[in-house]
This record gives structure tokens, sequence and C-alpha cells, in this order.
């Protein structure tokens, strides 16, 4: 298990900001953005979005996060506004009618439990016809089919995107390139989107922050979308090589398995082998589907995915929205559910000797930190109070029988338990 | 850009309760663009960036005139004006497409399009004048 340091973070964040800037110093320094600041699109554009957010629940020992890369939850009696408040902040340079850059930054709560700025787009596009696009630099993957990036609230008709579904998947972006073909077919637009490159994101499981920096990301996504009817398939893995995720675990098992009884210590030096030394994968195959009609609109996702690194898991999910437009009143019921089961990785070490109850303990652990199976209903409303700003109310009740989503009040995964969640989040852009 | 739509932001309102309209809205276009007529179809494809090309292939710039998008587009694409911002803040905070530019009024809508080749914007019939021409007419009821 790898914590993620302060030092690192910040160095880290520095380097991102270099490459924020120089994308904008490359823009704004070219001779149309200075020439021509408004005309044909041309020259610099800022702009940026954000959530006021405040979450409420009275379950005692719970925390609840919306995404598997925050430390801290919600906790009962408490107004909590750090699980879906965020503010974003973005430069659009239009270079000429071919290139431009892009370079987004984003205020949330991070891994540590602070606020803090990440880079969360920053890009140089190519576009050589209207029809093609190529850019590299940091992007996000395609796996949100209300918006493309999980937080820009105002593009959602809920508070969030389903947190039984996306709130799992938070190595959501990476650095590399993608190439994206579109063509305008019937009534609507086809488009074929390739992605690739290093995985960036982060993931708080059993008081551990996980990164994958060693990983790779590819994916692709077909998509169809009209004004009735958006219809997205995508698919994408998550490649990390053999680096050892959990080498302490794995040593404290092949240290202790010539003390063992020869089955056990063969079960013990399997379970290392597992967790040391393997390339591993992590795929998803998501379908969504987005219908409008009138006032009504309904969205219906579902995603399987699957990990073979230890402890290894099958999962899949589901995410579903009917909602109802009547001037700036949009009542929506949603419903999702997301079941993630681990591998079955058998290690019976004696209960009777103390001196292993800590392995045993961490075993457990490492083993249990993504099992959950847990559904959820919510009802709310948004209202469009005025133009580029929306006020949503929303009310979840989450059943779980395990939940790595839901934290108890050290930090660790749950197991059966129920809550319920009002949301209150002023979503804006500008 | 900022400032302008934080103004936007908090005075739109008033402006759309305020607003007067013809009886149509229009697409105008420039006359030496080669474009003559555009089907209802091709222009949501333009005005919800689905392309940024002209049927002759030319990339377009599309305008808007603020007080005039609820009516356009409640009648082109049949949704409120806050369902076509969120559909705009998805495509533009991932980096997809930027929405089309805003301006204040027909007249500079008009301007516009008479000093670029291939721009259009949606205005008031009562804005045009025989610098540009109209493309596609959208009734309102």
């Amino acid at each position: 298990m790898r914590g993620l340091e302060r030092g690192t973070f910040m160095r880290g964040w520095g380097a991102r900001a270099w490459v924020a800037v120089g994308l904008l110093c490359w823009g704004a320094a070219s001779p149309a953005a200075q020439e021509d600041v408004t005309g044909a699109g041309m020259g610099l554009r800022l702009s940026g979005f954000g959530t006021l957010a405040a979450s409420y629940h009275d379950a005692q020992d719970t925390q609840f996060r919306a995404r598997a890369d925050q430390r801290e939850g919600a906790q009962a009696g408490r107004l909590e506004t750090g699980v879906d408040s965020v503010l974003g902040v973005q430069a659009d340079v239009q270079v000429d009618a071919r290139w431009s850059s892009m370079a987004q930054v984003v205020v949330r709560k991070d891994g540590k439990g602070e606020w803090a700025p990440r880079l969360s787009w920053g890009f140089v596009k190519y576009s050589p016809t209207p029809g093609l696009e190529l850019r590299a630099g940091r992007l996000g993957v395609d796996i949100y089919l209300d918006g493309d990036s999980p937080h820009v609230g105002y593009a959602y008709t809920t508070v969030r995107p389903y947190t039984d579904l996306y709130g799992q998947l938070s190595f959501d972006r990476f650095d590399g390139v993608d190439l994206r073909a579109s063509a305008v077919v019937g009534e609507g637009e086809l488009s074929l989107k390739l992605y690739g490159g290093r995985t960036r994101g982060e993931d708080y499981r059993g008081g551990h922050l996980f990164r994958r920096e060693a990983s790779t990301t590819l994916g692709a996504t077909l998509q169809w979308e009209s004004t009735a009817l958006a219809m997205r398939l995508a698919w994408g893995q998550v490649r990390t090589p053999g680096d050892g995720l959990m080498p302490r675990l794995a040593g404290a098992l092949r240290e202790i398995a010539p003390l063992l009884p020869p089955e056990l210590a063969a079960q013990a030096g399997t379970r290392a082998a597992e967790m040391e030394g393997r390339n591993s994968n992590l795929s998803y195959v998501g379908l969504g589907m987005t219908w409008r009609h009138g006032p009504w609109s309904a969205q219906l996702l579902g995603v399987d995915a699957s990990m073979n690194r230890f402890p290894g898991f099958e999962g899949w999910g589901v995410g579903s929205t009917l909602a109802y437009r009547a001037g700036a009143w949009k009542p929506f019921l949603t419903y999702s559910r997301g079941m993630l089961t681990p591998g079955a990785r058998p290690l019976a070490l004696p209960a009777d000797q103390a001196e292993l109850a800590p392995i045993r303990a961490a075993y457990a652990l490492a083993t249990g930190l993504i099992a959950n199976d847990q559904y959820a209903w919510g009802v709310g409303v948004r209202y469009d109070l005025m133009p580029n700003a929306a006020l949503k109310l929303q009310l979840d009740r989450i059943e779980a029988k395990r939940s790595s989503m839901l934290l108890d009040g050290s930090g660790t995964s749950v197991g059966p338990r129920g809550v319920s969640v009002f949301t209150a989040a002023l979503d804006f852009v500008f | 850009m900022i400032t302008r739509r934080l103004v936007s932001m908090l005075f739109g309102s008033l402006a759309l309760a305020g607003a007067v309209f013809a009886d149509e809205l229009v697409v105008i276009a420039h006359p030496a663009s080669g474009v003559v007529a555009l089907e209802r179809t091709q222009v949501v494809h333009l005005f919800l960036g689905r392309t940024r090309a002209l049927p002759f292939g030319e990339r377009a710039t599309i305008y808007e005139v603020d007080a005039y998008r609820a009516p356009f587009y409640r009648q082109l694409v049949r949704q409120e004006i806050a369902e076509v911002d969120a559909y705009w803040a998805r495509l533009r905070f991932s980096g997809r497409t930027q929405p089309p530019q805003l301006l204040e009024d027909g007249a500079a809508a008009v301007d516009r399009v008479a000093a670029e080749p291939h721009a259009l914007a949606a205005v008031a019939s009562a804005d045009i004048d025989e610098r540009v021409r109209v493309v596609f007419r959208l009734p309102l009821p």
C-alpha cells in the first residue's frame, strides 16, 4: 500500500500548474490571440463553474461520500460541505481555426481531506477538419453520460452522478492523447473516440490513498446524439504493471510462511504472489441512453466492470433517472445500484496465534476494500433560478449490505446499514 | 468575459422578461457565403455544436443574441433555455467545443454576419437589412 505524502502531491501539483500555464502562454502569445480577442471565436476565453452544497444525515458511525477518492464524507448530525462543493476555472485559447488549447483547474476536497487545486483538463487540440479532433495533454475518460466531467454539477439534473456507479471509478483522468471523429448522420451526430495515456486519479480505501502512477488507460467510445435521443457505448481499461500494490502485506505473508503448516504455507505463498509481480487489468463496458420528449426526460445506463489484480472483483451497476421540466422547475426520481464482488482469496491463518492477529486483520481489510453491494433511491428537484445558476434539493435513501463508498467513523468500509442523505446545492457557471 | 457573463447571469432574467419579439426569428448568413437556405436539422446541428461546417464545408462561426435565445431554442428543439445551457456546460467544460458567441442585440449580430462570410446568427426578422441573407425562418407562436 502506498500512502500519498503531501510533499509528493505538492510537487506533482506544481508540475501540473506549469503545464497549464505553458498551454495558456502558448495560446495567448500567438498572433491570432493578440490581434483578435472576440472576432470569429479566436483568442482567450475565461470561464468557470462551481457548486456550493451541503449534505446532512443522521446515521451514526457512517460517512457518506460521493466518490471513492474522498477521504471524508458527511457525518451524522453535521452539515458537510465537502462532499459536492467544487470550484472550477477554465481558460480556452483559440489560436486559429485548427489549433486551440484549454486548461481547467478544479478546487475540491482531495484524498487527504483538504481543499486543494488540481489540473482536471489541460490539452492542445488540433482539428484538421471540422469532423476530426486530436488532443494531447491531461484528458478525461468517456464514462459520464450527463457530463464529460463529474465536477460540473450544472450539467446534471441531479446533484451528482450516480454514486453507486461512478463513485467507484475515480481513475477518470489520464495524460495522453485522444482522437475523435464525428459526422452528422440524420437527426444526430455519430462520433467515435479513441484514447490512451498514463492513468491519473486516486482512490481512498481502508484508510489508505492509492494512486496508479504507473498504470495505462485505454478506451473507446461510440456515441450517437440527437435532440431527442443520445446513446453511448463506452469501453475502457486501466492496465497496471506488476509493481506490487501491497508489498508490505505480501512480505509479511512470505515471512510467516515457514512458520505455518505446509498447506497454509503454500496458501500464504500463493496469496503473496498474487499481490506481487502480476500485471493487472481493470476493465469496464458501459451502455447508456438519454431520451427526451417534450418536458419529459429519462436516462438509463449500465456498467459491467472487472479487475484481475489482487483481490480482484467482478462488478456491475445500473442507474436511471426520470425527470419532468415545468418552466424553471425540474423534479426528478433516480435509482441506482452497484455491485462489486471480490474474488475468492482464502487464507485460513490460525486464529489462536496472537502474533498473527495483525496480519489476519490486514488481510481481511485488503480483501474487503472494494466489496460493495448497495442501492439508492433519490427524489429531488432542480430549480433554475436565474440564467446559469440552478438550485437543487435532493433526498437519497441508500441501503447497503456492504459498502466501500460509505465509511464508518474510522474511515473504513462498512457492513449492512441504511442512510438517508439530504443535499442542497447551488450550481452555477460563468 | 467573466464580468459580462456575471452581469448576464444576474440581470438576464430581467432582460428576458422585458424583451419584445417580432413574429418570427430568422437565421442569417453573409450573401457571399453560398448558403441560400438551411433545413431545420442543419440549423439544429450548427447551433448545438454538432457540426461546425457550412453546407459547402467552410467552418462556420455562430452568433446568438441573449434576448432571443429562449424563444429560439424553445421553437427549434422544444427545450427550455435551462436545458440548452446545461447541454453547453457539458460540452464547454470538457473542452469539446465552445457555445455560440453572445452578442448584445440584433443589430450587433447583423453587423457581425455582414462582416464575416462564414458567420451565422439568429436574430429577429425586424433586425435584418440588405447586407445579410435569411437562410432559415422560425415562426413564433
